[in-house]
């Protein structure tokens, strides 16, 4: 009788281990799927990082900056006298 | 009974024959089983491995080039590369004049591409596509036309910094400039892994880092990319106002070594490669060799006073204005009569220099002059570079001994003479230039003593407020520099009518925080002194740059004023806006 009851037991036991085991496969397979996805939004979003950064070094070009503030904002450059030192 | 006594037995048989073939049976199942699991076990494990199991490269980045204020010179960023599998992309012809309408090409071009590689199993179709025909191309969903993502790198400020960033080929490995001398640090490892994909091609598991992933690192320059501008604009206006066949200049922070602006012209752009020649790409800062003429009298002089036998006030007789040294006659532009050390730089006398370095050793003058860096490379990093030549002093002519004194008989690059003027600017000490940023102070080494530096670049204010660099002057700074109009060398001597004008400048003269050379290959407008031709590109830079780095005037602005005005320029008007690009 009391050989059957541990039987048993260890039948319950081993089978509940079982079923952990594939619910943490699950769950693993599942996070990686979600980890791949992140992978991925990194990747396009480093990708859109590069793209700013080049189209920002685009419009502040010192070429651009230049001829907007001369044409555009009608700046000049002071000449001397103009400049005044503080200290 | 005897009935049943049989039945039993036939049963007793028949059950025997069903046990037996059961055995037999499960007998050839484990030996299979064996077999399988023993014997042929590698065999079945790589094959199923591989229906699942992939190696799969992770791209490694480039790094970004920028300068030292953090500023993007070259960044890479992804672009699609479209490739085709000739033998069933055929199958989609009467697609093909919608593909041909988004690359831009007609059916006939396609069909010369495709028709004669049917058997190939790749064939790249247009690398490098813009995003919106890969966008379209995506659409059109053709058979046997698969995209694949590539990097792509771009120059933000193109022509401005081409010579120095360099750029990269096709495959993104670099191939001139930086691109090529940082190559290794810029394009990083590529990682490898092994993983599980299912059967749409989905990572699903990640088994094994098979190598590590080493993204490429970035490089920042010591190059500041307003400067660079500046000076940009400058020569390339110059050069083009002065008919000149190339430019450079070459700006140095004398204190660090680190070079600051380094510009050739004629520049090209890194963006657009498609017919670019040697002639364009070629740093000339860093490969051409060139006389320097009276750029090299201040280290004439330096190495007289370091030698004991010169003072600042010691008197040379240069009358009548030339003297013979065996065959040949050493010239001045005209009579100076009797000059002071001081005086032989301010009139650039090349008499009264070769009569100084005539009196002294040449083992001397070629110790000196080999101290300063000439004949020696800068190890700026930067590929290409070419030795400078100096001849060794036991080969050395009269005639040659006196010419050096005024710059004929050794060459230079403009890095390298940009390097020794840093040792005037200096107080005496040299240092290795550099290209990229520097974190800490270099190695240095004495050439000669700091009051020497001193007192040499005294002289050398002379050329700029009463000499003939008086075109350099900058208001609010004191300015010391250098002119140099050398007669190109050709194969039978030298050109009556090429010149190079040079210029090399310190600025503050009392205080140094940059050091600058100006080269002019061949001016044709009239006009070919240095003191015309570079020392005005040299003003214009330095007016701006002081202002850029908020260096402080040290000059009384007014009196220095007035001496610009006195010499026939007009100072700080700006520059042309139809500038640069």
């Amino acid at each position: 009788m009391r050989l059957v009851l541990i039987a048993v037991l260890a039948g319950l036991v081993t089978f509940a281990s079982a079923v952990e085991l594939v619910l943490n496969r699950h769950a693993s397979r599942k996070l990686f799927v979600e980890l791949q996805a992140l992978r991925i939004d990194k990747q396009r979003l480093d990708q859109e990082w590069g793209q700013l950064l080049l189209e920002q070094a685009t419009w502040a070009t010192q070429v651009r900056i230049e001829s907007m503030a001369r044409e555009s904002l009608g700046m000049v450059m002071p000449g001397p006298g103009q400049v005044f030192e503080l200290r | 009974m005897s009935e049943r006594a049989r039945f039993n037995r036939e049963l007793k048989a028949r059950r025997r024959i069903v046990v037996a073939a059961f055995f037999a049976f499960a007998g050839v199942l484990v030996w299979r089983a064996v077999v399988l699991q023993m014997h042929d076990s590698d065999f079945l494990q790589t094959h199923g491995d591989a229906r699942y199991l992939r190696v799969e490269q992770i791209h490694a980045d480039r790094g970004m080039v920028l300068d030292r204020n953090g500023e993007p010179l070259a960044i890479s960023t992804p672009t699609q590369s479209a490739w085709i599998k000739p033998g069933e992309f055929v199958r989609e012809r009467e697609h093909w004049g919608e593909l041909g309408e988004i690359l831009g090409v007609s059916v006939e071009q396609i069909d010369t591409l495709v028709m004669p590689r049917l058997g190939r199993k790749f064939v790249y179709l247009r690398r490098h596509l813009a995003p919106d025909e890969g966008a379209a191309i995506e659409k059109l969903d053709l058979d046997g036309l698969w995209l694949q993502q590539e990097y792509r790198r771009y120059y933000p400020v193109a022509e401005v910094t081409a010579h120095v960033v360099g750029f990269t080929n096709v495959d993104d490995r670099g191939q001139e400039g930086v691109e090529l001398a940082f190559d290794e640090m810029l394009k990083g490892e590529p990682g490898l892994r092994r993983v599980i994909k299912d059967r749409l091609g989905r990572v699903v598991e990640d088994v094994e880092r098979l190598h590590p992933l080493r993204p490429g690192k970035d490089v920042y320059l010591s190059i500041d990319e307003r400067i660079q501008y500046v000076a940009y604009r400058a020569l390339k206006n110059a050069v083009h106002a002065h008919h000149a066949r190339a430019g450079i200049m070459v700006i140095v922070d004398p204190r660090s070594g680190e070079i600051v602006a380094l510009v050739n012209q004629p520049s090209f752009n890194p963006n657009n490669r498609a017919d670019l020649k040697v002639e364009h790409y070629r740093d000339r800062a860093v490969t051409d060799l060139f006389e320097p003429g009276s750029t090299i009298k201040p280290f004439t002089i330096a190495t007289a006073l370091e030698s004991g036998q010169y003072q600042p006030d010691t008197v040379i007789d240069t009358a009548p204005g030339y003297f013979k040294v065996g065959r040949d006659t050493v010239r001045d532009v005209r009579n100076y009569g009797t000059l002071d050390v001081a005086g032989v730089i301010e009139k650039s006398s090349n008499v009264g220099s070769s009569k100084i370095a005539l009196s002294m050793e040449p083992e001397l003058l070629w110790n000196s002059l080999r101290s300063f860096g000439f004949g020696s490379l800068t190890d700026a990093a930067l590929p290409g570079e070419t030795y400078g030549r100096l001849n060794d002093y036991a080969n050395w002519s009269q005639i040659e001994h006196a010419t050096l004194a005024f710059g004929y008989g050794l060459s230079v690059t403009a890095v390298q003479l940009a390097r020794a003027y840093t040792v005037l600017a200096n107080g005496g000490w040299m240092q290795p230039l550099s290209i990229v940023r520097r974190d800490g102070p270099p190695p240095r080494t004495r050439v000669i003593k700091t009051s020497t530096a001193r007192t040499v670049r005294r002289m050398m204010e002379k050329v700029i407020t009463v000499g003939t660099g008086q075109r350099a002057a900058v208001p609010g700074y004191t300015v010391a520099g250098k002119t140099g109009t050398v007669h190109k060398s050709i194969d039978s001597g030298y050109a009556e009518h090429r010149y190079l004008s040079l210029f090399a400048g310190i600025i503050p003269a009392r205080k140094p925080r940059l050091v600058a050379v100006v080269v002019i290959d061949e001016p044709d407008s009239g006009e070919h002194f240095g003191g015309q031709v570079a020392a005005p590109i040299f003003a214009e830079v330095m007016r701006e740059a002081t202002r850029i780095l908020n260096i402080a005037p040290d000059a009384d602005t007014r009196e220095q004023a007035q001496a610009v005005w006195l010499a026939g320029l007009h100072p700080a008007t700006g520059a042309p806006t139809e500038a640069a690009q």
